[in-house]
């Protein structure tokens, strides 16, 4: 380790010990399991009481199905938290920052779209944990000038307007600024072993879903090459290829790949139930076992990214939890719908 | 309760040809309230199924796009809803039946595009707006039905008053006038055949 890379490292001390801290705040999977059975009530104090900010409602508000909606703002709320933390601890913007700009990405779409939809409605669209806020986004949106992006994503919204202009069709926004600004956290996070993986991975997974979905409501060939995104370990090649052919040609394609297992498990469920939703759930495990590695790392941006990874995962699957119970599943099906947990 | 007429044989008649009248209006109105409650019963039982279903199928519905808002989270589908994927022509159009203009909606759903895209949403989304696609014809045939329902409901309603002022009211006081008319013209003729007898004793007395 070079005297250089010391120095930096100490430097993290103060954020990894926060970190630590606050990972012991943590729900693990018995603790979810046992949120099933508690009252939304009790829930809602659980969650205050590991950090999530408090919500001023009635019990009965809560427990109706109004409640809901209060429940995912406290979530969102402290998602949002998480986010503004690991982004004042972080001493490698470039890394946190392209964690952010995937978020300014995904309102930047809700922008256009906004502004190309007939009828307005001002939903609840946008992220708040982006690197830019709602209102910056916004006046760049009416001025038409995006250059407080970096270069590599200034000149992503105009090439979205100008195709959707062209063929009047909104997917063409979310080819654009996913594959635009996936590959940009690809490129800013290369550097970094560690991030640079957890990128690997969500590409695979992401394309691995696109793949499915696309090949179930039976579309075009084009359609999957537009929505792939670039730098997952499958090769796109490997996807195009078999998008016309059976999926078990596929899945002999990529054995040697650690995603073998999921793609099977997943297909076999599809094939019983018709439903994605196994593929997603193992896909989102798969990558959970590997970001626990950052829970034993101590002088580096890892355990940050670690736990923005694992909140983010915590949201999930505490939205989860929350809508099963909220539109009374059973309890077995829930349960099979809650992902892995960092602690 | 009696008519406000005057006792004569004109009035009488005119009486008579109302009752017949009535009678007939009766029974046409009975006739038509009978095949209305037939076929309201016939669509109730099928309206009450297909009720059944369209709510069961809104629920499994509603609970895919819950989940894929959980999934992805709440921002992110709202997104991916605000286009819209495919564009719907609802024609109206009536068929008669009894004289009820009753409502006849034909569904023309274009072309289903996906306009959102598939790298933050889950596939649950998918799920629920396939779900609801199927569900939409089920429910405007369900809000169709229920349409007529109402149309023929009202028209069994008003039917029933109907019949039931003819049955109870209308022939009932006309055939109580018209015996009081006749009573009355029997009375006049009686007592028009004392007055004879009696001008007869009293032109033989003399």
């Amino acid at each position: 380790m070079g005297s250089n890379e010391e120095e930096m490292n100490t430097e993290y001390a103060y954020a990894s010990g926060k970190i630590k801290v606050l990972e012991k705040r943590f729900f693990n999977k018995q603790e979810l399991a046992g949120l099933l059975e508690r009252s939304l009530t009790d829930i809602v104090g659980e969650l205050e009481s590991r950090g999530y900010p408090k919500i001023d409602q009635e019990k009965s508000v809560i427990e109706n199905g109004e409640g809901l909606v209060f429940l995912e703002e406290m979530i969102d709320k402290h998602l949002d938290e998480a986010y503004n933390l690991v982004r004042e601890l972080s001493l490698n913007p470039v890394i946190t920052n392209a964690f952010l700009f995937l978020n300014d990405g995904h309102n930047l779409k809700g922008l256009i779209k906004l502004k190309y939809v007939k009828e307005k409605k001002k939903e609840n669209i946008f992220l708040k944990r982006g690197f830019f806020t709602e209102e910056e986004l916004k006046k760049m949106m009416e001025r038409n000038i995006f250059s407080a992006f970096p270069p590599g994503l200034r000149e992503l919204p105009q090439k979205a307007i100008t195709a959707y202009k062209h063929h009047k069709n909104p997917q063409r926004i979310d080819f654009i600024l996913d594959v635009g600004f996936w590959e940009y956290f690809k490129n800013q996070t290369g550097e970094n072993e560690f991030v640079n993986e957890i990128g690997k991975i969500r590409v695979d997974l992401i394309n691995l879903s696109v793949f499915f979905r696309l090949k179930e409501k039976k579309e075009k060939k084009t359609i999957l090459k537009q929505s792939l995104l670039s730098g997952g370990t499958i090769v796109k090649d490997k996807f195009l290829r078999n998008f016309s052919k059976q999926i078990n040609d596929f899945i002999n394609d990529i054995r040697f790949s650690p995603y073998k297992k999921i793609v099977r498990e997943g297909y076999d469920s599809w094939e019983k139930e018709h439903s994605f939703a196994l593929l997603e759930k193992l896909g989102d495990d798969f990558l959970m076992n590997y970001i626990k590695k950052a829970k034993y790392e101590f002088l580096s941006i890892h355990p940050l990214i670690g736990y923005l990874l694992a909140k983010e995962n915590e949201a999930k699957n505490l939205r989860i939890l929350l809508c099963g119970k909220y539109s009374n599943l059973k309890e077995e099906i829930i349960k099979a719908e809650l992902r892995e947990t960092y602690v | 309760m009696r008519l406000n007429v005057n006792p004569n044989r004109m009035e009488l008649l005119k009486l008579k040809k109302r009752i017949v009248l009535a009678h007939r209006g009766h029974k046409l109105l009975k006739d038509k309230q009978d095949e209305l409650m037939r076929y309201f019963l016939s669509q109730l039982t099928e309206v009450k199924k297909m009720r059944k279903e369209v709510e069961n199928d809104l629920i499994k519905a509603h609970q895919n796009i819950l989940m894929a808002r959980a999934i992805s989270s709440p921002q992110i589908v709202e997104e991916a809803l605000l286009y819209p994927s495919t564009k719907i022509e609802i024609e109206s159009s009536f068929t008669p039946l009894m004289n009820l203009r009753l409502v006849n909606y034909r569904v023309k759903i274009g072309e289903q595009k996906l306009t959102y895209s598939l790298v933050n949403t889950s596939s649950k989304l998918d799920y629920a707006l396939d779900f609801y696609a199927k569900l939409l014809p089920k429910m405007i045939k369900l809000a169709e039905l229920e349409k007529n329902l109402e149309i023929i409901a009202k028209e069994i309603t008003l039917t029933r008053r109907r019949v039931n002022a003819l049955e109870y009211i209308l022939i009932p006081d006309l055939k109580e006038t018209i015996r009081y008319i006749i009573m009355k013209l029997m009375e006049i003729e009686r007592g028009n055949l004392v007055r004879l007898m009696k001008v007869k004793e009293i032109v033989r007395k003399h």
